[in-house]
């Protein structure tokens, strides 16, 4: 398997960045670290019909080997089974096949350093941007959107082989750049899954034949790459990105093929990703005690399934603006106060578009996070509003966690979602849940 | 024992965190009001909720004693803006005239320079009050000049831009060309006008020895001795609180409450230089993974469930009684202005008492009252205080050992709550590695790699 053949390569690689400075004794068993941890996660489904809707055992284990000061080895793995699938019989096969057990890879990287230049090599997330909880310049992992957005972000991103190498210019400025032949796309729930899309509602009268999404695989021609040039002064965090990559989210190209007469065409929907350039800055600064992001995405050559009848293929160009705007202040009573203003902007109409997630032309969010402690930060409540500005939709997550040792926490939560179906929360009126979850680490 | 701060020194961080929000909430504040009410609750609600912000914003300016001039040209046009939105009922009549107001702007600055008259000098004295002599030298003319005519070329541009996307009439475009365009510009020039102008009268031979005298003046030039003095006895106590200019230092921090069993966080200090930390969290294991960097006075902490470092306060809580600042900043010289007041005795030792006043508002603590002792100048006591004046808590330093070659340290640092005295921290200052770290652990970049 390719992969693995680069790794074995890689770490011949590394030996050689080790022997670039003067070594410290260092046993074996101390230059290796294992740690992990075990979640019990359950969730209750309060409408139509209320019931067990996740019953899911997650274990995680990762592992650092540090060959040297110039080189470290990681490995991480996770793994879940979901209960729920065998407890009940609501979901479908296919979304049991999809979701009652996974075995994944999430990190097999080798970090090799000479001088100023880094290079992280292998299965990894790379993560740009300055704001928590959104995607705007955080464009590089494909995600994981089978329970929406609700799980961490660093699960919800998925793995990618990778090369990511990063030089020091001068103090304070960094130059990356990241190339991939690994072109995932975005996992989506399956039909019938309790966190399923809606789709877009075409109504045709001819007979509609929908292709499956191409396979995932690596592909040199559809490689996908970019850089990142940041900056610190004077305590303004700041950066520049560009990245070419296919959309990870498909879009439904429609063709009519002929029938021999009198059969009518069959309408042919194939799911496509296209090319999109992504240039984008973020900027960050901390005016104590606010700190203040922006971030902004331009991604040109983006498109949108159209319900337009006269549109011969169902897609139009839409070059999309994504930006935000976010402060964290603290507010009294020890709460943390972290306000989010995020807007999508279309280069165009958007009449006829049917994208839960796209209002309009303008597509406006607001989030806001409150944050506190108690008992010496060992019962930590949160909640997480989200509200679409056009249509008023929301997302309310409270949550409250107790850190019952140093290796033990227990939280409870609910996600409640509302709005009209079109919408992106609005969609999943439906699923609104209380959560329990018990980690263990180790 | 805390008088009221000094005036300010000039330099561009100041002048840029004086004005520089102020300058933005002018530009893009009744703005964003207005298209939260229009979204939220109709044109008129959105009318009325901006015009109110402009009217709260030009009167606090006055109960500052300010002129009030940006604020009140915002009141104008928004008061214009008002009318024009009410009489015709529409979301784009009303920020006409601000597109209006933005062109004469432009036109007035270039003009000022044409007549030799610089407007970006009006808003300057906004800024930082210029004796009258100052005001009619050659150096004032050509900076502000210059200055006026970069900000004449951007609101000329501006506007053309939300001419443009007023011809859309489309609300949402409208008010985003109006934020995208408004308010990242308007703080990047500000930032380069404030940078160009101290630059360029520092650098003017007229004026520059003059602004060089008042730098010193106000950092006390009347008191030059004591200062030094206060100075060098921070600096030693320093030392023991530093063993090296490069090193890793295992620390565990162990909070107290009563009535409950104590945790303990154990954390990796590495430290190069005054100024540069990266905090490694150690235990429990549900804090494994994080880590903290400071640069200077910013700071960033890396969250595995983020995946990427992300900016925080200094001041924010790490762990009991510990702030971000308590572990990653040993640097008083660097961070405080120190006066010494008075001589005490704690427990039989000999102190000189200091009064430590942050250098700027990205410190862990706005001031602090240091005891040191007067033989051997080494920390004994401290008193950490908010902006406001409230004490916030004391710390007591003990356990003074030899932990690397001819260096006497600090290895204990016992942090009690002022108001609830049975909260307390103990922070213990283990095994201590003397060596060249490289530059990259000091870069955020980095932080995955060093977990």
């Amino acid at each position: 398997m390719r992969p693995v053949a680069a790794a074995l390569a890689l770490c011949c690689l590394a030996a050689g960045a080790a022997a670039e400075e003067p070594e410290r004794e260092v046993d074996w068993l101390s230059a290796l670290r294992v740690r992990g941890r075990v979640a019990e996660e359950f969730a209750y489904r309060l409408h139509d019909p209320g019931d067990v809707s996740k019953l899911k055992t997650v274990g995680w284990l990762e592992s650092k080997y540090t060959i040297s000061q110039a080189a470290s080895l990681r490995v991480a793995a996770r793994g879940w089974y979901d209960a729920v699938f065998d407890a009940t019989d609501r979901y479908p096969a296919n979304v049991v096949r999809d979701q009652k057990t996974e075995l994944m890879l999430r990190e097999a990287l080798l970090t090799l350093s000479h001088g100023d230049l880094d290079a992280r090599l292998g299965r990894q997330q790379i993560v740009w941007g300055e704001a928590i909880s959104t995607f705007v310049t955080d464009v590089v992992n494909p995600k994981d959107f089978r329970e929406f957005v609700l799980p961490d972000f660093s699960e919800l991103r998925i793995p990618i082989w990778a090369v990511d190498a990063t030089y020091r210019l001068a103090p304070n400025v960094t130059l990356e750049g990241v190339w991939t032949p690994d072109t995932l796309h975005n996992k989506l729930p399956k039909q019938g899954a309790e966190f399923q899309f809606a789709g877009p509602e075409f109504r045709f009268r001819n007979p509609v034949v929908r292709l499956p999404d191409g396979l995932d695989e690596f592909s040199l021609d559809r490689s996908e790459g970019g850089v990142r040039l940041s900056a610190l002064r004077n305590g303004w965090d700041a950066s520049l990105i560009y990245y070419d990559q296919a959309d990870k989210t498909p879009v439904l190209l429609q063709r009519r093929v002929r029938q021999p007469a009198p059969r009518p065409d069959v309408i042919v929907l194939e799911p496509i990703h296209p090319r999109l350039h992504i240039v984008g800055a973020t900027l960050a600064k901390s005016l104590e005690p606010v700190v203040v992001r922006s971030e902004v995405a331009v991604s040109v050559g983006k498109r949108y399934e159209t319900t337009d009848p006269l549109d011969r293929d169902g897609l139009v160009r839409r070059d999309t603006i994504d930006y935000l705007v976010g402060v964290d202040v603290p507010l009294f009573w020890d709460i943390d106060a972290a306000l989010q203003l995020s807007q999508r902007l279309l280069t165009g109409s958007a009449s006829n578009l049917t994208q839960p997630g796209v209002a309009g032309r303008a597509t406006t969010s607001l989030a806001l996070r409150l944050t506190t402690g108690f008992l010496d930060n060992t019962l930590n409540p949160t909640v997480l509003f989200v509200v679409g500005a056009e249509r008023a939709d929301f997302r309310v997550s409270p949550r409250l966690e107790w850190l019952v040792s140093g290796s033990v926490t227990v939280a409870v939560g609910a996600d409640i979602f509302e709005g009209s179906r079109h919408t992106l929360y609005g969609e999943f009126d439906r699923n609104d849940r209380v959560t329990f979850t018990t980690t263990w680490r180790f | 024992m805390f008088e009221p701060a000094r005036p300010a020194i000039v330099s561009v961080s100041t002048l840029l965190l004086g004005s520089g929000p102020r300058f933005a909430r002018d530009a893009v504040g009744p703005v964003l009001v207005f298209y939260a009410g229009w979204k939220l609750l109709g044109l008129t609600a959105a009318i009325v909720g901006a015009t109110a912000l402009a009217l709260g914003i030009f009167g606090w300016e006055r109960r500052q004693a300010r002129s009030g001039l940006g604020a009140a040209l915002g009141l104008g046009i928004a008061l214009t803006q008002a009318a024009a939105g009410l009489a015709t009922g529409s979301a784009v009549a009303y920020f006409l005239p601000g597109v209006i107001a933005n062109a004469l702007y432009g036109v007035g600055f270039i003009v000022s320079v044409l007549i030799g008259r610089p407007l970006a000098g009006v808003f300057a004295q906004e800024t930082y009050p210029f004796p009258p002599a100052v005001k009619a030298s050659l150096t004032f003319r050509r900076v502000f000049s210059r200055v006026s005519l970069a900000w004449g070329v951007y609101l000329l541009l501006r506007s053309a831009l939300r001419l443009v996307a007023l011809s859309w009439r489309d609300v949402d475009v409208i008010v985003a060309v109006n934020v995208l365009t408004g308010m990242p510009f308007t703080a990047a020039l500000t930032a380069w006008s404030i940078w160009y102008g101290v630059r360029g009268f520092r650098r003017s031979r007229e004026w520059g020895w003059a602004l060089g005298l008042l730098v010193t003046l106000l950092l006390g030039v009347a008191g030059p001795a004591r200062a030094d003095q206060a100075a060098d006895i921070v600096a030693d106590a320093d030392r023991f609180r530093r063993p090296a200019e490069s090193f890793v230092w295992k620390i565990s921090i162990t909070s107290q409450e009563a009535k409950k069993a104590p945790s303990v966080d154990g954390f990796e200090v590495f430290v190069k230089g005054a100024g540069r930390s990266f905090v490694k969290f150690v235990a429990p294991p549900r804090s494994v993974g994080r880590s903290l960097l400071a640069l200077g006075r910013d700071l960033w902490i890396y969250l595995p469930d983020a995946g990427k470092p992300v900016r925080i306060p200094f001041s924010q809580r790490l762990v009991g009684q510990v702030a971000n600042g308590d572990i990653a900043r040993a640097d008083y010289t660097g961070d405080y202005d120190a006066t010494l007041v008075v001589e005490d005795l704690v427990e039989g030792v000999a102190c000189h008492v200091l009064d430590l006043k942050a250098k700027t508002k990205e410190v862990t603590y706005a001031a602090i009252k240091y005891w040191v002792a007067k033989d051997g100048r080494r920390p004994v006591k401290a008193e950490f205080y908010a902006a406001t004046g409230t004490l916030l808590k004391t710390g007591t330093f003990d356990t003074f050992k030899e932990l690397a070659p001819g260096r006497v340290l600090a290895t204990r640092l016992t942090l009690v709550d002022a108001i609830r005295k049975d909260k307390r921290s103990v922070l213990d200052y283990g095994e201590i590695t003397v060596r060249d770290l490289p530059e990259k652990y000091f870069d955020k970049n980095y932080m995955k790699s060093l977990d």
